[in-house]
């Protein structure tokens, strides 16, 4: 009976509505909306706080087993952070409280941002942006930016900035076009690199790193170039043409009726 | 006490309790703990306002930085030779060295390189010391004040030159490798006061340097001193007119920099 009724329960059950299954978002091909989950709903790894290790704990007073649930802390992602690289920094929002009996004064932990540069070995450029200090560490700690950039999920990396490079590192990889000029350094690089490919297909790698905006203008512009037919004028003058090239009959000679209007014949 | 012993190799391997994961973060914790969720619930938890006051568990920006591990792909002065392994402070391998590829990062693949010699040099191209070409600079910068005696006579020798370098600060170990110019300087000679000649100083009997050096007359008697003057700004006068070029060169390098 109860399993029966859970059944029933299934079928009250609606998904949630998100920006990739309602509206324009719907419509979007499979490969997008994977990387939007990826960037959106995947749970980032924590950085404000330590998580709990194992599954169960003990009360120390009462030696109750207690599940562990780390509930990690609510980030604000200001816009400005979509044109750096804060290595899954953001901004909390949340009280101090010096004593029981004081009140809450709110505060916000922002992030210490510079202006570094960054340099890529696939695309051999340098790259001046704002960076925090974990950013240039989780860099340093991965022996360079493209390695940092392609081994971290884009919930860590999060704002657009890094997305876009890592993008553009992809693109690169696929496509071979890093160091047209010297075949053996391109070789040697794209052997360094290649084992990121793995993970992607042709298809996602060229959705993946757009906002949700930008996929939607991609795939306008997909639909527009699918949507360009020939116009029926052309058709039809095909058709006809073919049709009087098949056709048998013989072809009147041109017998201008003003011929037969000629008063001296 | 026996279970001290017993456990004592397992003491040995604990790990410091200082462990710099995020340098520039702050870990923060609840004061409050939020109430048990239902298990695999699809919902947001349940947060109420007294579950965002924190308290900051650590802040791992005030600690102090772990130094890296780089391999010079050159010789840096004052740090290391090509192919070195070094440990230097993050900040600085990233800004200083890492961004102008003087150095890689020592990941296994490129220790593996190291390994196999690929950035090794031969010893005659090296540099002598890694602070060899950091004292040549500063040697090449530096105008010595030589002062002689006013009353007896003298000629310059290179102990002389020794002594007014220690003056400043500068400890030449060695007599031989100070080369005095080929003409021999006596004196007292007050035409040659304020005048200036090089001498040239071999450093681990491997670098050759220039040094400008400047005449001046002293004596004991504190009426027949000369006037105090700032030589080192001047444009040098050269004692032997074939070190004139030398002199100006040096003094042209110095003011570039």
């Amino acid at each position: 009976m109860e399993s029966r009724l859970a059944n029933g329960l299934k079928l009250l059950y609606i998904p949630k509505k998100t920006k990739i299954n309602s509206g324009l978002g719907d419509r979007l091909p499979e490969a997008y909306k994977k990387f939007y989950k990826e960037w959106r709903h995947k749970v980032p790894e924590p950085v404000y706080f330590k998580p709990k290790p194992g599954k169960w704990t003990k009360d120390e007073k009462t030696g109750a087993v207690i599940p562990v649930q780390n509930i990690p802390i609510p980030l604000k992602y200001p816009k400005t952070m979509h044109s750096g690289i804060w290595g899954g920094e953001a901004v909390v929002q949340g009280f101090k409280q010096s004593g029981k009996y004081k009140s809450r004064v709110p505060h916000f932990w922002t992030p210490t941002l510079k202006k570094s540069v960054v340099y890529s070995e696939i695309l051999n450029t340098y790259m001046s942006t704002t960076v925090t200090e974990r950013a240039l560490d989780l860099i340093n700690k991965n022996y360079g930016l493209d390695h940092y950039l392609l081994k971290t999920a884009a919930c860590d990396l999060k704002t657009t900035l890094s997305l876009k490079i890592k993008r553009h590192l992809l693109m690169a990889l696929r496509d071979k076009t890093l160091y047209k000029d010297d075949s053996v350094k391109q070789q040697e690089v794209y052997d360094k690199y290649k084992h990121y490919l793995k993970d992607y297909t042709h298809e996602e790698i060229e959705w993946y790193g757009l906002t949700f905006d930008e996929a939607l203008l991609k795939m306008q512009d997909i639909d527009e170039l699918n949507a360009k037919e020939a116009p029926l004028k052309a058709k039809y003058r095909l058709e006809l043409i073919e049709e009087l090239k098949n056709s048998n009959e013989p072809v009147e000679e041109n017998k201008s009726w003003l011929n037969k209007l000629n008063p001296f014949s | 006490m026996d279970g001290l012993l017993r456990n004592f190799s397992k003491l040995l391997l604990v790990q410091s309790p200082i462990q710099q994961f995020n340098r520039t973060l702050i870990i923060l914790k609840r004061r409050h703990p939020v109430q048990l969720q239902k298990k695999n619930s699809k919902h947001k938890p349940v947060l109420k306002g007294r579950h965002f006051i924190y308290d900051v568990e650590e802040s791992p920006e005030r600690m102090k930085q772990e130094k890296m591990n780089v391999i010079l792909t050159q010789y840096v002065e004052g740090v290391g030779h090509q192919g070195e392994l070094v440990s230097v402070r993050p900040t600085y391998a990233y800004d200083q060295l890492l961004l102008p590829k003087l150095a890689i990062y020592a990941s296994p693949d490129n220790l593996e390189r190291m390994k196999n010699n690929l950035y090794q040099t031969k010893d005659e191209e090296k540099p002598s010391s890694i602070h060899a070409l950091q004292t040549v600079k500063y040697l090449k910068k530096m105008v010595v004040s030589v002062s002689m005696n006013k009353d007896e006579p003298w000629t310059i020798e290179p102990w002389h030159i020794r002594v007014s370098l220690r003056k400043m600060n500068v400890h030449v170990l060695s007599d031989d490798s100070i080369e005095l110019p080929e003409q021999p300087i006596s004196g007292p000679d007050l035409t040659l006061e304020g005048k200036s000649f090089v001498v040239h100083i071999t450093i681990n009997k491997k670098e050759r340097v220039p040094v400008e050096c400047n005449l001046h007359h002293w004596s004991t008697k504190l009426a027949d001193r000369l006037p105090q003057t700032k030589f080192f700004t001047r444009t040098p006068v050269p004692i032997f007119p074939e070190q004139a070029e030398l002199l100006m060169s040096m003094r042209e390098n110095t003011n570039k920099n």
